[in-house]
């Protein structure tokens, strides 16, 4: 009897769920413990627009001018953070891990770093005294939400702080792996395959590293799966005002998060147009189309950024072709493809051994093949019942598609300005589509495979490799270099 | 999925992890931070660099030697011996192929433990052959007044006061006790809910679920 419950339990994908979402917590708090402070992507600069954003409306005390890049910028001291993440960082010997790679911290023999009592004595005011504060910006919707974390803990010292921020990250990683299950299911895998690739997202390194961090693009990666999600459901069940709320509450917060949200205009686009389709052969009520249309525009007149500034253009059209063919032929190399593909993956390119050098060849290996399973299941009109119907498969793809045009757009822009790739394609750019570029990695190789039982047993197999790769960074690349 | 398939997965996945594991096993030593890793003057190795010093600990199982930007493609081989006070009997030999040394890298010395290392002097014995159309490695000497300190001579020149960077490395006499002293080093400058026996939790707690994960999908 109680065996037989046991076994209903652990059978259950609700419990299954669960045990993926409790390992990801606790490994993004995991990761997020063994990075020491500051180390993740424009981290302090991130912490310090928070801090500014906790600061007293009434800025009483006097100023330092010291405009930003009028020195050179070698240890934390010389950014105009607060004074308080100024003697945090030197404490905690930020400017010993950051600068040099091969050495860590002074530890001490104890469980409480050699300067660790002088940061919980919070001698320091957590107040930029800088009349130029070296900040990310001001306005954000993920600063005004950790902004109540970096509140309600102010009586505590920056280590309580800080980490309970990263913690905060990895909470919202936690929901954009709860999208991506929901994703996976109403594309129309059945449960188990749901489960695995959930799970496989949620190993991705990349991913839970990125988790771990303080940056607004933890809140604006969900968002992109919240899109993903909407636009799916309306796929599957029509478009109505519960899949459309979706979509545009996605894309109005992602607005409010980060310029990169505005990609989401061409899938939505892309939706409504399809939509306007079907209603031309299938008479669909047009009402609340045209109501998302309408919130659409609305969202675009509200929106904090500048439309027309963002597109590339110089001078005249011929000058802006050059400007095109200079980028592209500057980008679009293998070396550079290499390095978005290495970071994307969780590359942290410390060190150069077999695994480090040649990891992504086995991915593209595997991506060349998926590639041609997509490209086989678009193309044949026999339709394979376990993997999603190709309308799902296209929106998957044209999401790939818009956020790849978007991000080269925006590097065409800075390298029009700057006249170098200034911006570059880092992979952590291309994490918003994390799920849309995995489901349509294992769509292919099931189209290729043909079998569901080939499926499976491929899905588990990247779990089993994804897994273990995530375990190969953390205890064989970051613990090392931080603490042996 | 037939049950030897499921038993086919269910060792890949164990021996990937038992490859994990090994590998932070074999890096899991604690290097004496009193030998400063600094960039200090920069030596072509020529011949051989040799460097007395007395360990401060028992169990020593790495040494940790930091280099130069050095272009050694396509690489070479490095030949570390460690001898006992006098010279004579050779304690531990590594040999390590490198393909690439960049700015600031170091490379690990690691060799099965000595025990009974602590206040014990050693004598290391370093020699670099490049391959064939590669170049010598550079090797970092620094000011070095330690009492561990006893002597260095680089391509058969005494150097007075100064060590090479390189930092000897310990473990313990068990694994529970370098794991303690792991979850120590990773507890230092994190909030009290990140610490000690918290971390423990997080970190065991991540590993036995994921294990326990896979065995589920595999076999359900």
């Amino acid at each position: 009897m109680f065996k037989a419950q046991t076994l209903n339990l652990i059978k259950n994908p609700r419990f299954i769920l669960v045990i993926i979402l409790t390992i990801f917590f606790l490994k993004g708090i995991f990761i997020s413990t063994i990075f020491p402070i500051f180390t993740g992507q424009d981290e302090a600069r991130h912490y310090s627009s928070l801090q500014y954003r906790t600061e007293p409306k009434d800025k009483s005390w006097e100023k330092i001018d010291r405009p930003l890049g009028s020195i050179k910028k070698e240890n934390i001291a010389d950014y105009n953070f607060s004074e308080e993440m100024i003697h945090a960082g030197q404490a905690a010997d930020f400017d010993v891990f950051r600068h040099q790679f091969y050495n860590t911290v002074n530890f001490s023999n104890g469980y409480d770093g050699v300067n660790e009592a002088e940061i919980n004595h919070q001698s320091r005011k957590p107040y930029n005294y800088y009349e130029q504060p070296d900040i990310v910006s001001k306005d954000n919707l993920y600063y005004s939400m950790a902004v109540y974390i970096e509140k309600a803990l102010g009586k505590s010292d920056i280590l309580v702080r800080f980490f309970a921020n990263r913690i905060f990250s990895t909470f919202l990683g936690l929901i954009g792996i709860f999208l991506a299950y929901l994703i996976f299911k109403n594309i129309g895998l059945k449960e188990k395959e749901s489960l695995i690739l959930t799970a496989i997202v949620a190993f991705q390194p990349k991913y839970a590293m990125y988790f771990g961090n303080i940056n607004y693009d933890v809140l604006l990666i969900p968002l992109f799966f919240l899109f993903t999600l909407g636009a799916i459901l309306s796929l599957k069940d029509g478009f109505n005002w519960k899949n459309g709320l979706i979509m545009l509450f996605a894309i109005g917060a992602g607005f409010l998060t980060k310029a990169t949200a505005l990609i989401l205009l061409l899938p939505f686009l892309g939706i409504i147009s399809y939509f306007f389709y079907k209603n031309y052969k299938k008479k669909i009520d047009l009402k609340i189309i045209s109501l998302a249309t309408l919130g659409l525009l609305v969202l675009i007149l509200i929106n904090p950024h500048n439309l027309t500034s963002i597109l590339p253009f110089k001078n005249n059209l011929a000058q802006t072709m050059q400007s095109l063919s200079d980028y592209l032929s500057k980008s679009l190399t293998l070396g550079r493809f290499a390095l978005s593909s290495r970071t994307y993956w969780g590359s942290l390119g410390w060190f150069s051994n077999i695994i480090d050098q040649n990891f992504t060849d086995m991915i593209w290996f595997i991506e060349f093949f998926s590639a041609i399973g997509v490209i086989l299941l678009l193309f044949t009109k026999k339709k394979i019942s376990f993997l999603p119907e190709k309308k799902y498969v296209i929106f998957l793809l044209g999401m790939v598609f818009a956020l790849q045009f978007g991000i080269r757009m925006a590097d065409w822009k800075i390298f029009m300005e700057y006249g170098n790739l200034e911006l570059g394609t880092p992979g952590r750019y291309f994490l918003p589509n994390l799920v849309s570029h995995l489901a349509l990695v294992f769509i292919g190789l099931g189209a290729l495979l043909r079998k569901e039982n080939y499926f499976k047993n491929t899905l588990l197999v990247g779990l089993i490799l994804m897994l273990s790769f995530s375990m190969y960074l953390i205890f064989n690349m970051i613990v090392p270099r931080y603490y042996l | 999925m037939s049950n030897r398939n499921k038993l086919i997965l269910i060792i890949f996945f164990f021996l990937l992890l038992l490859v994990i594991f090994f590998r932070l096993n074999k890096a899991l030593s604690f290097p004496d931070q009193a030998w400063k890793l600094e960039k200090g003057e920069k030596i072509k190795m020529s011949s051989e660099v040799i460097q007395k010093f007395e360990a401060d600990r028992d169990g020593l199982t790495r040494v940790k030697i930091l280099f130069g930007s050095s272009d050694v493609k396509p690489g070479g081989i490095f030949n570390f011996k460690l001898y006992d006070e006098n010279c004579q009997d050779i304690l531990r030999e590594v040999e390590l192929e490198i393909t690439s040394l960049d700015s600031g890298n170091t490379v690990d010395f690691i060799f099965p433990k000595v025990k009974d290392s602590k206040n014990k002097t050693f004598y290391l014995r370093l020699k670099y052959v490049q391959k064939e159309g590669g170049k010598k490695a550079n090797i970092f000497v620094i000011e070095n007044l330690m009492p561990q300190n006893k002597f260095l001579s680089v391509n058969n020149e005494e150097f007075h006061g100064k060590s090479l960077a390189m930092r000897p490395a310990y473990r313990s006499s068990n694994l529970l006790k370098d794991f303690s002293e792991l979850n120590q080093r990773m507890s230092q400058y994190k909030p009290w809910f990140l610490k000690h026996y918290f971390l423990h939790l997080i970190m065991f707690g991540f590993i036995i679920l994921s294990i326990f994960l896979v065995l589920l999908l595999v076999l359900l």
